[in-house]
């Protein structure tokens, strides 16, 4: 395929909101600034490839408008942090908590899939 | 050297079937303006050699539905009115851009509000250009002397239909030539998709490259929007896209031919040198600021394929040029082309008629002749005399609402559009499937298409696209895409099959989504509520409320 997809890309919305609830714990105890700066930018790249994902799956209306949201406050709230400082305790409480709220929608969102779920 | 003569012939036969419907447009408007109108009432309605007269000109050219050689007869007209350049040039420039069909059409698009910022650069350019010219060059109002009216009744008619078949086989009718040949040396000059990978963001040269592509093509403002949604999705560089649609769709050879020919070479270098100038420096100003930042680029895109020439050489044809080329005319000609096509044949013959009838006897001595009051007016007080200026208002108007009821005839309704797509969506994946390639690389535009008038279609009867429902297009074109790259690339059969999973199941979700849930269903409950409902039920009950 010519279309370039980054490598972190998660191949289905389960797998993106299990990396996310990964990389939100991980970002935690991150040690060097490289690897932290990388890793920041790519939460928020998964974080907004959450309404595409999820519309790549079978959820329904309600379900997708509320992971826009989640997508949404989570960028708003990640966006203007910056990237050399580490995760701060509240800032990773807020992300679980919103990700808490997409746990519900990764079962209904492979309805129609044969397979094997998140690992 | 056959598959360049036989690809020249397939774009010529392509651009002239695509042209017709907005070159029969554009020669009922000469009639009206000219039998109607009259000089001094156009020259009102356009306005001339004003800043005013070049916002008048742009919108109306807006509302108008046209196609950059259908608006020639009309740009001829407009200077035997005694209209201004920078105001024709406004109006010559804009219609062809917008019509109601491709506007809705471009506001499905990933980023509507781009084209709306297109639509406003596209007022600056004209705004900008036209008040330097008429500023350089104020005197460009021509005096002709008018021909005698028609009298009211069927003759006034009559002399619209003559006017219409007189421009048909006259000097329009070799403008247009001049501006088909343009497609002609494109597809001479340029080999089987070697614009493919042109484009890019970051190619610095994208918008020269364009500029030197789009001003001998031909593009209908749909093939334009169409080709402006393809470089949207892929990522391609905003500014050429710009350039794209001012040159690709605003302006031919046929329309340079003309300013040549009336102008002057002179007038018409620094008219040119002006456009070129701000039309460049407006795509290089909105590169970085309009570009998507939610695309992955593509390296390549097949938007500008139709300019290039459509046969490999090393190739050719299982059954001939010839049948191939009838059997691509036959598959892609729409309804409305065709009729387009016949009308403006029609006009053609008429036209010629009237040219060997000119030796013998001129029919416009016998329309133009004056008739007694009573015999026009009879006694009936219902029967009175509209006067010319209303009644070709009237007309512009019908032409406006037709092309507006005319979008609800090409974007039906989500169910029917439906039900279009998944026979598209089928021939097109069961010749993936299959192994049929052509065949699926024909009908995947085809659904792609269809994709698009699916969300207009539901804009116009429910007033919204959700962003939901935009995302499931979306989802369901990204696969159509990777599918059409994986046939291209000649990928294996298991990718391909794994494609052609993904965008059947693409298929079933936006089918579902635009089927069952058109309306909202309830207002949004509280995150507790939301929480019961995730324990108590796996799957939401949709009622079917369409």
């Amino acid at each position: 395929m010519e279309h370039h997809t980054p490598a972190h890309k998660p191949a289905s919305f389960a797998l993106a909101v299990e990396q996310l609830h990964e990389r939100v714990k991980g970002l935690e105890q991150t040690a060097t600034p490289e690897e932290y700066e990388q890793r920041w930018d790519e939460l928020l790249d998964i974080v907004r490839w959450l309404p595409e994902l999820a519309g790549d799956s079978d959820l329904l209306r309600t379900d997708w408008e509320r992971v826009q949201r989640v997508s949404q406050d989570l960028e708003r709230r990640l966006q203007p942090l910056s990237k050399d400082s580490p995760l701060t305790s509240d800032v990773a409480e807020f992300c679980q908590a919103q990700l808490e709220q997409l746990q519900p929608l990764v079962g209904r969102s492979m309805a129609s899939i044969p397979g094997p779920g998140p690992r | 050297m056959d598959a360049v003569f036989w690809g020249v012939c397939l774009r010529l036969i392509q651009a002239t079937l695509q042209a017709a419907p907005f070159i029969f447009t554009g020669l009922c408007i000469t009639g009206m303006l000219h039998r109607l109108m009259g000089h001094a009432h156009t020259k009102r309605l356009f306005g001339s050699n004003s800043v005013l007269s070049l916002l008048q000109s742009w919108l109306i050219g807006m509302l108008l539905p046209g196609c950059s050689l259908g608006v020639i007869p009309i740009v001829k007209q407009l200077r035997l009115s005694g209209i201004a350049v920078g105001t024709i040039f406004a109006f010559a420039l804009s219609s062809p851009l917008f019509d109601p069909l491709s506007l809705l059409y471009g506001l499905t698009l990933s980023k509507p509000m781009t084209i709306l910022i297109f639509a406003a650069c596209s007022l600056a350019v004209v705004t900008l250009s036209g008040t330097l010219f008429d500023w350089l060059y104020p005197l460009t109002e021509i005096e002709v002397t008018e021909p005698a009216p028609t009298p009211p009744g069927v003759k006034r008619l009559l002399a619209i239909l003559v006017v219409m078949a007189r421009e048909a086989v006259g000097t329009s009718a070799i403008l247009i030539g001049c501006g088909l040949l343009g497609v002609a040396l494109l597809s001479i000059a340029l080999p089987p998709g070697i614009l493919q990978r042109t484009m890019g963001h970051e190619n610095p040269y994208s918008p020269l490259l364009m500029t030197a592509i789009a001003i001998p093509a031909y593009a209908t403002p749909m093939t334009a929007m169409s080709q402006l949604g393809s470089m949207f999705q892929h990522g391609n560089s905003i500014g050429a896209a710009f350039i794209l649609l001012i040159f690709g769709a605003g302006m031919n050879l046929g329309l340079l031919m003309w300013m040549l020919a009336y102008y002057g070479w002179k007038k018409t270098s620094i008219w040119f040198v002006i456009m070129l100038s701000i039309v460049i420096g407006f795509s290089y100003g909105i590169e970085r600021p309009l570009y998507p930042r939610d695309i992955e680029p593509a390296d390549h895109t097949h938007a500008f394929d139709n300019y290039c020439q459509p046969f490999h050489a090393s190739s050719p044809p299982g059954g001939g040029y010839p049948a191939e080329i009838w059997r691509r005319v036959m598959l892609e000609t729409q309804p409305h082309e065709w009729i387009g096509a016949a009308v403006l044949a029609t006009l053609v013959l008429l036209g010629l008629a009237l040219h060997w009838l000119d030796r013998r006897w001129v029919i416009e001595m016998w329309l133009n002749r004056p008739t007694q009051i009573g015999q026009i007016s009879g006694n009936s007080r219902w029967d009175i005399t509209v006067p010319g200026p209303v009644l070709a208002m009237v007309g512009f108007v019908g032409i406006l609402i037709a092309s507006l009821v005319g979008c609800f005839a090409y974007y039906p309704s989500p169910s029917e559009t439906l039900e279009e797509l998944n026979l598209a969506k089928t021939e097109a994946l069961g010749g993936a499937m299959s192994r049929q390639y052509e065949h699926a690389l024909h009908w995947i535009p085809i659904c792609e298409n269809w994709t698009r008038r699916l969300q207009v279609g539901t804009y116009l009867r429910y007033g919204e696209v959700s962003p939901y429902h935009r995302m499931k297009a979306r989802v369901f074109l990204d696969h159509l895409e990777a599918l059409e790259h994986a046939v291209e690339n000649g990928d294996s059969q298991e990718i391909i099959r794994k494609e052609i999973t993904a965008a059947s199941r693409g298929f079933s979700q936006l089918s579902r989504a635009y089927r069952d849930e058109l309306v909202p269903i309830a207002p949004q409950p509280s995150l507790s509520a939301q929480a019961h409902a995730d324990n108590t039920s796996q799957r939401p009950q949709i009622p079917h409320n369409r």
